[in-house]
C-alpha cells in the first residue's frame, strides 16, 4: 500500500510540482490549499507525514503544527517544514511549534524523499511501539484480572476452610449456653401453670389486677420466644457442624444420581408442590458415579428449596436434567423465578450469605452445598438464565474403577478429635 | 410433681448453668439432684451416696464423660448413665455405648422430655430389678 502524505501548500505551481513528483514515486498524496482544509483531512484520514508550507492564508504553517501537536489523535503525525525561510532563528521557531523537519525551497527531490522516508520510518516505530503498548496493557489487565479472581478463590477458600476449623469448636462451645436457655425455658414453662393459677387468684384480689392479666396473657409468648431464639440458635450451629464434618471424605459408593434426584424431589414434595410445576428428563441411560447419594441427595434438596423459595408467589416452573457429559455427568435445576442479582451472584457462595428474610435461612445451604460438590471432585456454578431464573449446574465425575475408598490423612482428625471430648 | 418418690440423680457437666438448669428441672419433677462439675467430682460424690441415674456431659475438665462413664460401670454397676454432649461424632457415641450407657441425648435440648424419658425409663428399669431381687430374697428365705 503506497503511504500516504499531506501537502499544505497555497501556491498551486508549488503544489503542482510536489503532487507530480510525489506522485512519481508511488506516494498517495493528499492535498490542502490552507491550514484549516489540511487539519481536516487529516482528522478524517489517517497520514503519517504532512508537508506543510509555511505562509498559507488563514492560519500559517507554524499554527498548523500547534494545533496538531494539541490534538491527541494526531500526535503521530510526521511535520516537514516547506519554506523559503532559512534565517536560523525561523528553522529553530518552526522546530519547537511542533515540526519534525525542514526542508528549504527550493527542495530536491530526493533530498525531499529522503527526509520523507525517515518521517515513515518514525512513525511506523511509533506505531509498533503503541500496539506493543497495548498488548502490554491488555496482558496487564489479564494478569489483574486472573489474580483478582485468584484472590477471590483464596478468600472464599480461607473462609470455607477457617469456618470449618472454627466450627467444630464454636458450635459446641454454642451448644452450651443454648441449653441452658432452652432448658431453663422449658423448666420455666412447666413452672407456669401454678405461677398462672397464683396469678389469677392475685388479680381478683389486687388494685394490680391490670398488670397481673397482662402478665397471664404475655408469658407463654415470652417462654415460646425464648425457646424460638434457641431453636433458631441451634439450626445454625448443626449447619456449622456439617462444615467440620466435610474433613470425612464423602462414602465412596456407586451411585445412581436419578434414584437420588427422584428421592430429593419426594422430600420436597410439599415445599413445591403448591406453586411450582416440576419437569424432570432424567437420562435413562445415565452412569453411576462414586460418592455419597445422602450428601448429594443434600445438595439437590437445598438446591430445591431454594428455588421453591424464590418462586414463591408465582407460577414456579423448576427443570430438573441429568444427562452424560463426557467423562461427568450433568444436573441442570432450572426455575423460573426472579434470579439471582448480578451484584451478589459471587457471594452466594459464601457461608452466612443468605437473600432470605431473616431467620428463614442460616446462608449455609450453598456453602455446604459446594463442600459437598468439591469433595466429590466435581462443579457446581450458578448462571441466570437468560429468560429469567437461576440456572444451577453440577458435575460429577462418572464412576472409574473402583478405588480403595477414601484414605485420607484428613480421617485422622476425627479421630483425634473424638479422643478426649 | 410426678410419683418418681425421690429417685436419685447426679448431673456432670463443667458449666454450672447447665448443672443449675438440669438441677432445678428435675427437682422440680420430684427428683433428688446432686450436681458435679467433672468426673473425678462426680466419682466422690457417688462413693458416698447411691445414685440411680447419672447425666453426664463428655467434655469435661479432669475427667471426662467417657472416662466417668467406664469407672461407674466398675464401681457402681447398678447406676445407669445418661449422656448429654453437643459434640456429636460417630466415635463419641460408639464409646459411649460400648462403655454401656443407657443412651445419648444431643445438646442443645431443645426437648427436655427426651431427657425426662430417659431417666425416668432408667429409674423403671432399676426398680424393676429391685423388685425382682426382692423377690429372690424372699424365695431364699422361703427355702431356709
Amino acid at each position: 500500500m503506497p503511504a500516504k502524505i499531506l501537502i499544505i501548500e497555497d501556491d498551486p505551481i508549488s503544489r503542482k510540482v510536489l503532487k507530480v513528483k510525489l506522485e512519481k514515486r508511488g506516494y498517495d498524496l493528499y492535498m490542502a490549499t490552507t491550514g484549516e482544509e489540511g487539519l481536516e483531512i487529516l482528522e478524517k484520514f489517517k497520514i503519517p507525514v504532512s508537508i506543510v508550507d509555511w505562509q498559507l492564508p488563514g492560519i500559517d504553517g507554524i499554527e498548523v503544527c500547534k494545533r496538531i501537536r494539541a490534538n491527541e489523535a494526531l500526535l503521530h503525525t510526521y511535520i516537514i517544514f516547506h519554506t523559503s525561510k532559512d534565517e536560523k532563528k525561523d528553522l529553530i521557531n518552526a522546530l519547537n511549534s511542533g515540526a519534525d523537519d525542514y526542508i528549504i525551497k527550493p527542495f530536491d527531490i530526493d533530498e525531499l524523499e529522503a527526509r520523507i522516508k525517515v518521517g515513515l520510518r518514525v512513525v511506523g516505530l511509533e506505531e509498533k511501539l503503541k500496539i506493543e503498548q497495548k498488548i502490554t496493557m491488555n496482558y496487564a489487565n489479564q494478569m489483574e484480572k486472573l489474580a483478582r479472581e485468584r484472590a477471590e478463590q483464596l478468600v472464599h477458600a480461607d473462609r470455607m476452610a477457617s469456618l470449618g476449623i472454627l466450627s467444630a469448636g464454636v458450635a459446641h462451645e454454642i451448644n452450651n449456653p443454648t441449653s441452658f436457655i432452652s432448658g431453663n425455658a422449658q423448666t420455666l414453662e412447666r413452672f407456669w401453670p401454678t405461677i398462672k393459677t397464683a396469678l389469677e387468684t392475685h388479680a381478683q384480689e389486687e388494685a394490680e389486677h391490670e398488670t397481673c392479666v397482662f402478665i397471664v396473657q404475655e408469658t407463654p409468648q415470652i417462654l415460646k420466644g425464648i425457646r424460638n431464639g434457641a431453636e433458631r440458635i441451634s439450626r445454625i450451629v448443626s449447619g456449622l457442624k456439617t462444615f467440620s464434618h466435610q474433613d470425612n471424605k464423602p462414602h465412596q459408593e456407586e451411585c445412581d444420581v436419578n434414584a437420588v434426584v427422584e428421592t430429593a424431589l419426594e422430600l420436597c414434595h410439599n415445599a413445591l408442590k403448591y406453586h411450582v410445576k416440576v419437569d424432570k428428563r432424567l437420562d435413562p441411560e445415565l452412569p453411576k458415579i462414586m460418592g455419597d447419594g445422602q450428601q448429594i441427595g443434600q445438595v439437590l434438596v437445598n438446591l430445591f428449596i431454594n428455588a421453591a423459595d424464590a418462586m414463591s408467589e408465582k407460577n414456579g416452573q423448576l427443570w430438573v436434567s441429568t444427562a452424560r457429559e463426557g467423562q461427568n455427568i450433568r444436573i441442570m435445576i432450572e426455575d423460573n423465578g426472579p434470579g439471582i442479582h448480578e451484584k451478589v451472584i459471587k457471594k452466594i457462595w459464601d457461608p452466612f450469605f443468605t437473600t432470605k428474610p431473616i431467620g428463614k435461612g442460616t446462608g449455609l445451604g450453598l456453602s455446604i452445598s459446594q463442600g459437598i460438590i468439591e469433595a466429590h471432585k466435581g462443579a457446581i456454578s450458578v448462571t441466570n438464565r437468560p429468560e429469567g431464573g437461576a440456572s444451577f449446574r453440577i458435575q460429577l465425575p462418572v464412576a472409574s474403577a473402583p478405588s480403595p475408598a477414601g484414605q485420607s490423612d484428613r480421617t485422622k482428625t476425627s479421630e483425634e478429635r473424638a479422643h478426649g471430648q | 410433681m410426678d410419683n418418681k418418690s425421690k429417685a436419685s440423680l447426679l448431673v456432670v457437666d463443667d458449666e454450672v448453668e447447665i448443672q443449675q438448669m438440669l438441677s432445678r428441672h428435675f427437682r422440680f419433677l420430684g427428683y433428688d439432684v446432686e450436681t458435679a462439675s467433672n468426673g473425678r467430682e462426680a466419682l466422690e460424690l457417688l462413693a458416698k451416696r447411691r445414685t440411680e441415674v447419672i447425666i453426664s456431659d463428655i467434655k469435661m475438665p479432669e475427667l471426662d464423660g467417657i472416662e466417668l462413664l467406664k469407672l461407674v460401670k466398675e464401681q457402681h454397676p447398678m447406676s445407669h448413665v445418661i449422656i448429654i454432649t453437643g459434640y456429636v461424632t460417630l466415635d463419641n457415641l460408639l464409646a459411649v455405648f460400648r462403655r454401656g450407657a443407657d443412651t445419648c441425648v444431643f445438646k442443645p435440648l431443645n426437648d427436655l422430655t427426651e431427657l425426662e424419658t430417659a431417666v425416668s425409663h432408667a429409674v423403671d428399669q432399676l426398680k424393676d430389678w429391685q423388685n425382682k431381687l426382692k423377690q429372690l430374697k424372699t424365695l431364699k428365705e422361703e427355702g431356709n
